[in-house]
């Protein structure tokens, strides 16, 4: 083998390591790059989810809101529907519970 | 030829190589893959779990919220009913107050005043006793009394002298009667014995008026 033919062999070597260099620096790049993106979007995924979370707190707020309001007035309703029950029935026995305390006063029944 | 074949098993080697470091890239890229899949499936996994977490804690919170403020509601609710019931209870006390004015001329209230006087007889057996009307009274007199004390003493084989004072005390009808020079007294006035009975009647007068 001559000079020349060694050192063009040499060359070529020379010439296949930078390519070679080359393609896996590429490659790692690429790699990086995928995995980078890979976990932008994974941050993605959880900043969406967090603000699906804020949304639905605020609707489930919201509705538990309307709930306890309902259930309020329902209880005001029920409440005021009670209150005069008592105050139509106290009215229509009156007489009868002051007749009996007099009764009792006065010796005539025991309680 | 001694080029020609350098070159060929350079090439050769060359085209190994080339091979296995496509093989290689190929093998990153999908190790690369594997990777990114990884991530995103994990993200998704920590994003679902934190999504149930999340609102299954929200939801717990606003129940708990939702219940408190129904249940203080509710007591407020009941506490307000029962205070109707009871002003409403307590305001018959005050009409039987009014009421009771009416009797002071009738024969009711005379054999109010023996029995009220029986029982203080009964209680003290024997020795003198003050009775002090109140100002109200204009039919009850020295004799009346006197009367009742002989029949009172007749009937339970006391011996009590019954003594009108001639002290008037503030009420809608009654008397208090003192014994053992007042150490010992019995209040008989229409409002001590409203106020007494007011509590033990409670129940019986809540049945009367609201059943």
């Amino acid at each position: 083998m001559t000079t020349i033919s060694l050192v063009h062999i040499l060359k070529n070597i020379k010439e296949v390591e930078s390519l070679l260099i080359s393609d896996l620096d590429k490659t790692n790049v690429e790699v990086n790059k995928k995995i980078e993106q890979a976990r932008e979007k994974a941050r993605k995924i959880i900043d969406d989810v967090i603000q699906k979370i804020e949304t639905e707190r605020k609707e489930i707020q919201k509705n538990s809101e309307i709930e306890i309001k309902n259930k309020l007035i329902e209880i005001d309703i029920t409440t005021q529907k009670i209150l005069n029950e008592l105050e139509e029935k106290a009215k229509s026995n009156k007489d009868a519970a002051i007749n009996f305390i007099l009764k009792y006063i006065f010796g005539e029944i025991n309680a | 030829m001694l080029k020609d074949m350098a070159e060929s098993r350079v090439k050769k080697i060359h085209d190994y190589i080339r091979e296995e470091i496509n093989k290689q890239c190929s093998k990153i890229m999908l190790d690369a893959e594997e990777k990114v899949q990884e991530i995103i499936s994990e993200a998704l996994t920590n994003a679902k779990s934190l999504y149930l977490e999340k609102i299954n804690e929200i939801k717990n919170e606003f129940d708990k919220i939702k219940n408190r403020s129904i249940a203080e509601a509710e007591f407020n609710a009941k506490q307000k009913i029962l205070k109707r019931k009871n002003d409403l209870i307590y305001s018959i006390f005050d009409d039987v107050l009014n009421k009771l004015k009416q009797y002071m001329a009738t024969d009711a209230y005379v054999k109010f005043l023996e029995k009220s006087l029986t029982e203080v007889a009964l209680n003290v057996k024997s020795g003198e006793v003050e009775v002090v009307l109140c100002d109200s009274d204009t039919i009850t007199s020295g004799n009346m009394i006197k009367s009742l004390e002989e029949e009172i003493n007749h009937k339970f084989n006391t011996s009590i002298s019954f003594r009108v004072s001639q002290e008037k005390i503030k009420a809608t009808g009654g008397f208090i009667a003192r014994y053992a020079d007042g150490k010992i007294s019995y209040d008989y006035t229409f409002e001590t014995i409203l106020d007494k009975i007011k509590e033990p009647l409670r129940p019986v007068i809540s049945k009367i008026l609201f059943e």
